[in-house]
């Protein structure tokens, strides 16, 4: 178990690597842009800099860079003057919120209907659901998004289309929702709940028809499998007969729920801008615009961090419900 | 009916409505099982007996479909019973031991939680743990080294011959009227073959239950059953008790059959093999199904034979004995 939490580190050594390079050898000066573009003074340029190293070569402030990382300092963003793990904490439960929102939705409704549609095999049901997983997966996210947008805000009027709502008189964790929960803030939390609707809908839809298809072809895999048939003749029956199906199905559907989680996380990118979103896909995307190198840096470690350990949840999952894995 | 019937079947198809056609898997098959005995089915892969013996309590999964028949245990036809009545049958009166030990155990379960909650199943009475200490009582019967030990391993810890003993475990679990072994030793290794099968006998003699023998291989035949059924191409073509059959059998296939391997009771020159190979079941031959391979083949062979009685305890289906 802790021999695998450490093969997280090349991980994370990794991902810091590909993203500073990717990040720095774009042909631009950020210096001369963070100190205030081109008629900043030469002299704030170089302090610029001298403070992000920028005059030492690429290799050096790397290792400086992987070193300030792990000892905690994720440097200052050049943007907003703040340290970028003060930004990440202030936005991040924005971006937590919806995808665990969404998250909940792709598995609310991912799951019932594939079970559906393994039940209701090779009839038009099962048809339907194929069809809305093809459209779930090639239909593009803002697309999509502006679509709902035009439906429930434009045209009916239902939905607020932008902005995260309001905070609850008390906030505790920053998940809004939540919070409204834990205050009793129901005014708060209805207002909550109508803003989080089209970002969380349009983030679910696109995983959805791959959890119900994994769903669907899990269930009939595990009902065709010989110990199924072997359970049916031992008579077992209603709950006892599928206690079998629905923890050998799980296996999979773990997998496949930890990936999409993974998902939910970079596609809050798009879905964060075109609903206002203030999350980290907003943070990162402004970051990228102002060529605000810790503030980029910071955003994909948050994610990567959260995505590895989404991953290390999902093998202890496996752990638990299969003894033939061991970590 | 003998006195002594525990089991009769009554003229059973099973047809598979494939894209490809009809496949008659099973074409009117008659026959009985009698109390404590064990009835051997032997013929060639696909010829019909796994299908036919899951047929008996209705486990057949489409495309396949029972299309007539009766299956009479203890007077009851369970072809025409409610599917709940049916699944108090399986695993309680009549249990199934099946070919690849592999397979049938759920991989994230333990050995005795199959045991026990096969118990369970058909006894909901009993607690948990009266249940876990019966499995482990049966662990011990079907000779289960460290039976506690054993009951909390997955089957993935266990070897094929001790997963097969948790099968033969779940099998006799409720003391069943007839144990169903479809190929028991198929998957394991030679020397485990003759342990379980041994084990299978003495089951059986222990709980007077009556056991159906799926094989295809007469040495096991030779040395356990009672009595033989030979089946070709979804149909009975003979029916011996054991010593008639290898002694004296009637059926041009089951002569070619018994020709194709060393014979404990006859000594042969140099074995043979059956001429061509097992018909297309969709479009099978007319008449009698193995004229195309028959080295006696008749003009009357274009039309079916029956099973007709042609000493006590010996039926066969051939126009060469039409009397």
């Amino acid at each position: 178990m802790i021999r695998r939490a450490l093969t997280f580190i090349p991980t994370i050594v990794g991902v810091l690597i590909l993203t500073f390079v990717i990040s720095h050898v774009i042909p631009a000066d950020p210096a001369r842009l963070w100190a205030g573009g081109v008629k900043a003074r030469p002299e704030i340029i170089e302090l610029m800099r001298e403070k992000y190293h920028l005059n030492l070569p690429i290799h050096e402030q790397l290792v400086l860079y992987i070193r300030d990382v792990f000892t905690g300092n994720w440097r200052e963003s050049p943007m907003t003057k703040r340290p970028v793990l003060v930004d990440l904490a202030e936005y991040f439960p924005a971006t937590a919120e919806l995808a665990i929102v969404a998250g909940l939705i792709q598995i609310a409704l991912g799951i019932p209907l594939g079970l559906l549609a393994a039940l209701k095999r090779d009839t038009p049901v099962d048809h339907l659901i194929r069809v809305l997983a093809l459209i779930g997966v090639s239909a593009p996210a803002f697309w999509l998004a502006i679509a709902l947008q035009w439906i429930f805000y434009y045209s009916l009027g239902l939905l607020p289309a932008t902005s995260r709502g309001i905070p609850p008189s008390q906030t505790y964790t920053g998940l809004y929702i939540f919070d409204s929960l834990l205050t009793g803030d129901w005014n708060a939390l209805v207002i909550n709940l109508r803003h989080i609707a089209l970002p969380s809908l349009t983030l679910a839809f696109t995983g959805l028809g791959i959890i119900a298809r994994v769903v669907r072809n899990t269930t009939l895999d595990v009902l065709s499998s010989e110990f199924m048939d072997f359970a049916e003749a031992r008579g077992l029956s209603g709950a006892k007969f599928y206690r079998h199906v629905v923890k050998n199905s799980s296996i999979p559907i773990v997998t496949i729920a930890g990936l999409e989680f993974g998902m939910l996380l970079s596609g809050a990118i798009v879905i964060e801008t075109v609903f206002s979103w203030p999350g980290i896909g907003l943070y990162a995307v402004n970051a990228i615009n102002s060529l605000d190198y810790p503030a980029i840096m910071g955003s994909t470690l948050l994610i990567s961090l959260i995505f590895i350990a989404v991953n290390f949840i999902v093998d202890i999952a496996y752990a638990i419900i299969d003894p033939r894995v061991r970590l | 009916m003998y006195l002594n019937t525990l089991l009769e079947v009554r003229d059973l198809r099973v047809y598979f409505y494939t894209y490809a056609g009809v496949v008659r898997a099973v074409d009117g098959v008659s026959f009985s099982v009698r109390k404590g005995e064990i009835l051997c089915i032997v013929g060639e892969t696909g010829c019909g007996k796994s299908v036919m013996s899951r047929a008996l309590t209705r486990m057949v999964k489409p495309p396949g479909r029972i299309v007539s028949g009766e299956v009479l245990f203890d007077g009851i036809d369970l072809l025409k019973l409610p599917e709940k009545e049916l699944k108090k049958i399986r695993g309680r009166e009549i249990s199934y031991v099946y070919q690849d030990p592999g397979s049938v155990l759920d991989p994230l379960y333990t050995a005795g939680f199959h045991v026990a909650e096969t118990v369970l199943t058909h006894n909901s009475s009993m607690k948990f743990n009266e249940v876990w200490g019966k499995a482990i009582r049966i662990f011990r019967e079907v000779l289960i080294p460290d039976p506690e030990a054993k009951a909390k391993s997955y089957p993935h810890e266990l070897s094929g011959g001790m997963k097969q003993r948790v099968v033969i475990a779940t099998a006799i679990a409720n003391t069943p009227k007839l144990i169903i072994a479809d190929e028991p030793t198929t998957a394991l290794d030679v020397t485990v073959q003759a342990q379980v099968m041994e084990l299978i006998r003495s089951l059986k003699n222990k709980y007077n239950s009556s056991v159906m023998l799926i094989t295809h291989n007469l040495g096991v035949v030779a040395e356990v059953c009672d009595r033989v059924i030979v089946m070709y191409a979804g149909k009975i073509v003979e029916v011996a008790l054991v010593e008639e059959l290898f002694t004296n059998p009637l059926h041009p296939y089951t002569q070619g059959l018994l020709e194709a391997v060393p014979n404990p009771l006859r000594k042969v020159e140099r074995l043979r093999s059956i001429h061509g190979s097992v018909p297309n079941m969709i479009d099978l031959p007319e008449g009698c199904r193995f004229n195309p391979r028959c080295p006696h083949k008749l003009q009357l062979c274009n039309k079916e034979p029956e099973l007709v009685e042609y000493s006590k305890d010996h039926l066969v289906s051939c126009w060469l004995y039409k009397r």
